[in-house]
């Protein structure tokens, strides 16, 4: 029993941050229909230029992580402007070949700087809540994860509502939708993809940061890797373009894979979830929460 | 396809293998040139076996490394696997650790051969394997299934005890497969000769298939599957031969590397590797034998080039020799993608003898001006959308 309740709150603990990344995949595929291969690369980032702030400029770990969403946030558009807007009429191989060329680079010009070497916050950093801990069900409940899941809970529900009440959300469901009927109605799509990049950018970065904070450290240039293509999964699982489903999706792909990580074989849970991953690619491409598209010849 | 065209294709490759056979001459066997060299040919024919998928089905593959791991750990288990001495069983030696006194079950004359084959069916039976659940998956979907099935035999190779978990297989001089009696050092003439021959009979193989009947109806499925399928092109099983003979030619090219790094890492086989080799690929043109060369050519050679000591300026000692770190390549790889999807998305060679009779955007102009002509509803663009 007490295993399975800590299994089980490191898995909520990872859903949150995976629903976190599978948010930004999902909101750039619902808009330009393109894989976003390099966003894992961003949550990377955010977690780099947060360690950054903190351990070379002193910065509390707060402040370090507004920045470094600033920062993600500028990456993504940079991205966008400079790689994938050029692409907008060329076929989706070439943009997806291009997210590819973006994700390593990205990936290397990190470990060129900041070199290969994990890194960690410095303990000083941390605030005390994070390492306190309570007892529940015989297992301890630690801070950081009440504090992921609530950082979590809010940027996506702050993400949701921005979506759903305000006009810009509404541009971007308008865009979603078709978007030259959008730009026919007066939005300028070009801005709101940049909005887009950059909301989900600085949702990656808090993902990376949280992570960190998670694991006690491991921020290191590759973990965008598989934790992008999980999310890619996680977006996929809950339907790619609808982004409760990505919360949801995220949810379910964190806590499989740390439930079998746990339980069957912590060696093989990422190939558990790469395979899960097929599984509903193979099975349900529109994923749970989705509309299956018809076919167009 | 003009005559003349297809004469000076057959005249460029030749002058290729040619090119490649003369390098001993001047070089050697033995020391940096030839194993670059060998190591471009590799590649080039493992970029081949990727480009009957990318290029002719118009799949994006990005697992082939899959092919290249199992055709190397399939060669290099096989070679070491030895008899223990004592109770007969087989024995994988990890770390290259060799037994003394024990026997190599595999070593027989003409054995390497069988292996080559052996690793190329076996390759050709995963192609099929895998692309059969995959077989109504295109695009994006298709390139992340991959992906993610890649991934998984990665985890597998790298963690199993058979293919030496995550430490490496080595091939000691006694484990080094022989081949009419000579043994095939990866510095040897009788091993530069082998990859030469697979090499040419690869980019001789490759002109054949995208000219034959199977290589048209390929084509045929990448411009539409829908329309290939009205015309009669049984699209599941042309596909599935892709596959069987992308895998095979990975394994084959596999094998040789396997040879060429004198051992099999599971490390050194991540799915990067299989991004590279689309990497040649884009960077030559798709859909290109002679892009596929050019892009193995340029891109094998800028790593080996990186590679080497650049001197560097630091303040207070002058210019210092120091190497670029062996991840710097992964940087220009990266902006070559993105640079050429931008600049020249039909890469820097793309074939003239195998252009599209019908490209897309020359078949959407015309579309639209026949609607337009004719009044015959919303134009193709509109309905599209």
């Amino acid at each position: 029993m007490e295993e399975f309740v800590a299994h089980l709150l490191n898995a909520c603990t990872l859903g949150a941050i995976y629903a976190l990344i599978a948010v930004g995949y999902t909101m750039v595929y619902g808009i330009i229909k393109l894989i976003n291969f390099a966003h894992g690369e961003i949550y990377m980032t955010g977690a780099m230029l947060a360690w950054w702030f903190v351990t070379s400029l002193g910065a509390p770990l707060l402040l370090a992580t507004a920045m470094s969403m600033a920062g993600c946030a500028l990456v993504g558009a940079l991205l966008d402007r400079v790689a994938y807007r050029p692409l907008r009429k060329s076929g989706r191989l070439a943009a997806l070949i291009t997210a590819l060329g973006m994700s390593l680079s990205l990936q290397t010009l990190a470990q060129l700087v900041f070199g290969a070497r994990p890194k960690a916050f410095p303990d000083e950093s941390i605030p005390p809540f994070f390492t306190s801990g309570w007892k529940v069900f015989g297992t301890t409940l630690y801070g950081k994860d009440v504090a992921i899941w609530a950082a979590a809970a809010a940027s996506m529900a702050g993400l949701d509502l921005l979506v759903r009440r305000t006009r810009t959300g509404k541009a971007m469901r308008a865009c979603s939708m078709d978007p030259a009927m959008a730009a026919l109605m007066g939005i300028e799509v070009n801005r709101v993809i940049t909005l887009t990049f950059m909301i989900g950018s600085s949702l990656a970065a808090v993902a990376g940061v949280l992570y960190a904070l998670k694991v006690g450290g491991n921020i290191e240039p590759r973990m965008g890797y598989y934790a992008g293509l999980l999310a890619f999964a996680a977006a996929v699982l809950g339907g790619i373009g609808n982004l409760r489903g990505a919360m949801l999706g995220g949810l379910l792909i964190g806590m499989t894979q740390a439930l079998f990580a746990g339980f069957v074989s912590s060696q093989y849970d990422f190939a558990f979830a790469f395979a899960v991953m097929i599984l509903v690619i193979l099975v349900r491409p529109f994923g749970l929460l989705g509309q299956p598209e018809a076919q167009r010849a | 396809m003009s005559r003349r065209n297809r004469r000076v294709e057959w005249f460029t490759l030749a002058a290729v293998c040619l090119a490649v056979a003369l390098v001993p001459l001047f070089y050697g066997f033995r020391g940096q040139v030839p194993s670059t060299v060998l190591k471009i040919c590799i590649y080039a024919v493992m970029a081949l076996g990727l480009h009957v998928v990318v290029g002719l089905t118009g799949l994006l593959d990005l697992g082939y490394v899959t092919f290249m791991a199992t055709g190397a750990v399939l060669t290099v288990v096989s070679m070491v696997a030895v008899a223990d001495p004592e109770t007969g069983t087989l024995i994988i030696p990890v770390g290259g650790r060799s037994l003394r006194g024990a026997e190599h079950l595999f070593h027989f004359p003409g054995s390497y051969l069988l292996v080559l084959a052996l690793a190329g069916l076996v390759c050709s039976a995963l192609g099929v394997l895998r692309g059969l659940p995959t077989l109504h998956l295109t695009g994006d979907y298709y390139a992340i299934v991959t992906l993610g099935m890649a991934e998984i035999m990665y985890i597998w190779y790298r963690t199993a005890e058979w293919t030496g978990g995550p430490q490496s297989l080595w091939l000691n001089p006694p484990d080094v497969p022989t081949l009419f009696g000579y043994k095939l050092y990866y510095d040897s003439a009788i091993y530069y000769f082998l990859v030469l021959m697979v090499f040419t009979a690869t980019i001789i193989g490759s002109i054949h298939l995208r000219d034959s009947r199977v290589g048209r109806a390929l084509s045929a499925i990448r411009l539409d599957p829908t329309a290939a399928m009205a015309c009669g092109v049984p699209v599941s099983r042309y596909k599935l031969t892709a596959f069987a003979v992308s895998g095979f030619i990975g394994g084959i090219g596999g094998s040789l590397f396997a040879l060429w790094s004198n051992g099999f890492s599971a490390i050194g086989m991540e799915v990067w590797e299989s991004i590279l080799l689309v990497c040649c690929l884009v960077l030559g043109g798709i859909g290109s034998v002679r892009g596929a060369l050019l892009g193995s050519v340029v891109l094998v050679a800028l790593g080996e080039i990186l590679r080497q000591k650049v001197p560097h300026y630091s303040s207070g000692v002058g210019l210092v020799w120091k190497a670029w770190p062996p991840e710097a390549r992964f940087l220009f790889y990266g902006l070559i993608l993105v640079a050429l999807m931008r600049f020249r998305p039909a890469g820097v060679l793309p074939d003239r003898v195998a252009g599209d009779p019908f490209p897309p955007e020359l078949a959407r102009a015309w579309s639209e001006r026949a609607t337009s002509l004719f009044r015959l509803g919303p134009s193709r663009k509109e309905a599209s959308r």
